[in-house]
C-alpha cells in the first residue's frame, strides 16, 4: 500500500484550484480527499488510483461548491498558485461561469490534468462514449471563447 | 453482383461516396483535434476543411484551447500548498465533525432540540411579568370578615364563627372595634351585592358587626400604581321598596351621579344596590342624611380604578329587613328580665331576637 504521492496531491489540488477558483476551499477539500484517498487505499490497496481519485475528487466536488457559491469570488494568492507566464485565467473563468457542471470537471480531468477518458469513464461510472461526447462538446464551448482571436490570426 | 463498400471492408482503401456534411464535420472537428479520430474519417474531415473556412476557423480555435488547458495544467504549487494538505490539522476534521450539527447522532440531536425548546419557554416564563397579570386579577378578589355579636335573652352571646369566615377565603380573623362603636351591619358587597347570608340576614337585631378587607398575602408585595378608594356602606331597611326612591332623590339632589352599569337603587332580591358618584363636599351632607334612615358607617377601601380628585365613588348596599313569618317566642334582651323565659328560649336554634315577655 501506498499513501498518495505528491503527483497525486498535485492533481487533486490542480483539481479543485481551476473548478472552486478558491484558494481556502481548494486546499480544504484537497485535504478531505487525501484523507479519504488513503483511507479507500489501507482497505483496498489494489485500488485503480486514477479513478479512485476522480470518484472521491467528484463526491467532494459537490459539497464544497455549494460553499463556494456563498463566498463567492475570492482573489488568489498566486504567489503559492503560480501559472505559466502569459496564462490568463480570464477565459477559463468566463467558461467556468458558462458551461455546465459536467463539461466543466470533464475538461480539467481530461485536458489540465491529462488523464485518460478511460479512467475518467471508470471514475464517473459513464460510458467511454459519453466522455468522448462531454470532452468535445466542452472544448467547443471553450473553443468558441477563441474564436474571433483565431479569425484574426 | 454489386460489391458492396460495407461487404468488401478495408479501411486503408475505403473512400466513402458521398462528401462529409458541415454538421458532420463540426460534430468530428474535437475528436480530430485531439487525435482521437480513425484515419478514414480524419481524411474526411481533412477533406472537407480545405473548403470549409469555417470549419478551418473552429479547428484553429479548439487546437487554441487545447493548449491552453494544456498551459493552465502547467501551474506549480508551492511547498506550502502541500504541506497544508498532506498535513492537516487533526484537531480540525474532529471537531468540525461534532460542530456539524446534521451530522449528529439522531437520538443525540432529537434530545438537544427539546433541552434547547425547554430552556427557551422556562427562560420566556420567567420573563413575562405574571405579578402584574395575578395584581390586576386579585385586585377583584376581597375576602370580608364578619363578626357579628348578638344578645341573647339569658345574656348568651352568640357569634358567627369566624373560622367560618376564615375558611370561606379569609386570610386572618377580624378585629373587633369597641361596643359603642358597633352598628347594625352586614357584609358590605364588594363590586356586586352580596348574596344573602344564612345567619346575618335572618337575625333582624344585629348589634356590632365589625368588618376588615382582607386581600390576599400575594397582593402585599406587589407592585402598587396609582391608587383609587371606593367608600362602602351597609344599611339594613323595612319597607326598602318604599325608601330607596327617597335615596335615589337623595343622592340626585346631592348631585351624585351614577357609576356601574347598573342605575342607582338596583332591586335585587335581598336589597338594593347603589353605585354613585358624589363630590367629597357633599359627603358628610349624604351621610348626614343616611343617618335619618338608619346608622351608616363608611369604610374606605383601596380600589385600581382611580377617580379625579374632588370626587369620591360610593357603594351602597341596602338590604330589606324580611319580617318573620313565625311569631318569635324569644324575648328582646333589653325587656328579658324574666327568669322563666330564660330557662324556655334555646338561643342557638332561634334567630330571632326575643320576644316581649308575658304580662304579669
Amino acid at each position: 500500500m501506498q499513501a498518495a504521492g505528491t503527483e497525486e496531491v498535485r492533481d487533486i489540488a490542480v483539481f479543485f484550484y481551476f473548478s472552486l477558483l478558491n484558494e481556502k476551499l481548494a486546499i480544504e477539500a484537497s485535504r478531505k480527499v487525501v484523507i479519504k484517498f488513503n483511507n479507500l487505499l489501507k482497505r483496498n490497496p489494489d485500488l485503480r488510483r486514477t479513478a479512485t481519485i476522480i470518484h472521491i475528487t467528484n463526491q467532494v466536488w459537490s459539497q464544497f461548491h455549494k460553499k463556494n457559491s456563498e463566498q463567492g469570488v475570492v482573489a488568489l494568492n498566486k504567489s503559492r498558485w503560480i501559472l505559466p507566464e502569459n496564462v490568463d485565467l480570464g477565459p477559463w473563468r468566463q467558461f467556468r461561469k458558462e458551461s455546465e457542471t459536467n463539461e466543466l470537471l470533464i475538461t480539467i480531468w481530461s485536458q489540465i490534468l491529462g488523464y485518460s477518458h478511460r479512467d475518467i469513464a471508470n471514475g464517473l461510472n459513464v460510458s467511454e462514449g459519453t466522455v468522448n461526447h462531454r470532452v468535445g462538446r466542452s472544448l467547443r464551448h471553450l473553443g468558441a471563447m477563441y474564436k474571433l482571436d483565431a479569425l484574426n490570426d | 453482383m454489386i460489391e458492396s463498400d460495407f461487404v468488401k471492408f478495408d479501411r486503408k482503401d475505403y473512400v466513402p461516396k458521398h462528401e462529409l456534411s458541415s454538421f458532420f464535420g463540426s460534430q468530428l472537428l474535437a475528436d480530430y483535434a485531439l487525435g482521437n479520430l480513425d484515419p478514414i474519417r480524419a481524411r474526411l474531415i481533412e477533406e472537407k476543411l480545405r473548403d470549409d473556412d469555417n470549419l478551418a476557423t473552429s479547428l484553429r480555435a479548439l487546437r487554441h484551447s487545447i493548449n491552453y488547458c494544456k498551459s493552465l495544467g502547467n501551474i506549480q504549487l508551492s511547498n506550502d500548498v502541500f504541506v497544508e494538505i498532506q498535513e492537516p490539522n487533526e484537531l480540525v476534521p474532529r471537531w468540525g465533525k461534532w460542530l456539524n450539527w446534521k451530522k449528529w447522532p439522531t437520538s443525540f440531536r432529537w434530545s438537544s432540540e427539546a433541552l434547547a425548546i425547554s430552556i427557551f419557554v422556562a427562560i420566556v416564563a420567567s420573563l413575562i411579568p405574571w405579578k402584574r397579570f395575578l395584581y390586576q386579577f386579585t385586585l377583584d378578589q376581597k375576602w370580608t370578615i364578619v363578626e357579628v355579636k348578638r344578645d341573647s335573652p339569658r345574656g348568651l352571646k352568640t357569634e358567627i364563627d369566624l373560622a367560618d369566615a376564615v375558611a370561606a377565603g379569609g386570610q386572618r380573623a377580624a378585629i373587633p372595634k369597641g361596643d359603642e362603636e358597633l352598628t347594625p351591619e352586614v357584609p358590605e358587597p364588594t363590586n356586586e351585592p352580596p348574596a344573602p347570608s344564612g345567619k346575618t340576614s335572618a337575625s333582624p337585631n344585629v348589634t356590632g358587626v365589625d368588618q376588615v378587607s382582607v386581600k390576599p398575602n400575594t397582593s402585599e408585595q406587589l407592585p402598587t400604581p396609582q391608587k383609587g378608594f371606593v367608600y362602602r356602606a351597609n344599611i339594613k331597611l323595612k319597607n326598602l321598596d318604599s325608601v330607596s326612591p327617597k335615596i335615589v332623590s337623595l343622592i340626585e339632589n346631592l348631585g351624585g351621579i351614577k357609576a356601574g352599569e347598573v342605575r342607582l337603587g338596583w332591586r335585587k332580591p335581598d336589597g338594593s344596590y347603589f353605585h354613585f358618584l358624589i363630590e367629597e363636599i357633599r359627603y358628610e351632607e349624604l351621610k348626614k342624611q343616611l343617618l335619618q334612615y338608619a346608622p351608616v358607617n363608611f369604610t374606605k377601601d383601596e380600589h385600581p380604578r382611580v377617580i379625579e380628585s374632588g370626587k369620591m365613588r360610593i357603594i351602597l348596599w341596602i338590604e330589606e329587613i324580611i319580617e318573620p313569618t313565625i311569631e318569635p317566642t324569644i324575648a328582646k334582651p333589653e325587656n328579658n328580665q324574666n327568669p322563666r323565659s330564660e330557662s324556655e328560649v334555646k338561643p342557638e336554634k332561634s334567630p330571632a331576637p326575643p320576644a316581649e315577655p308575658p304580662p304579669q
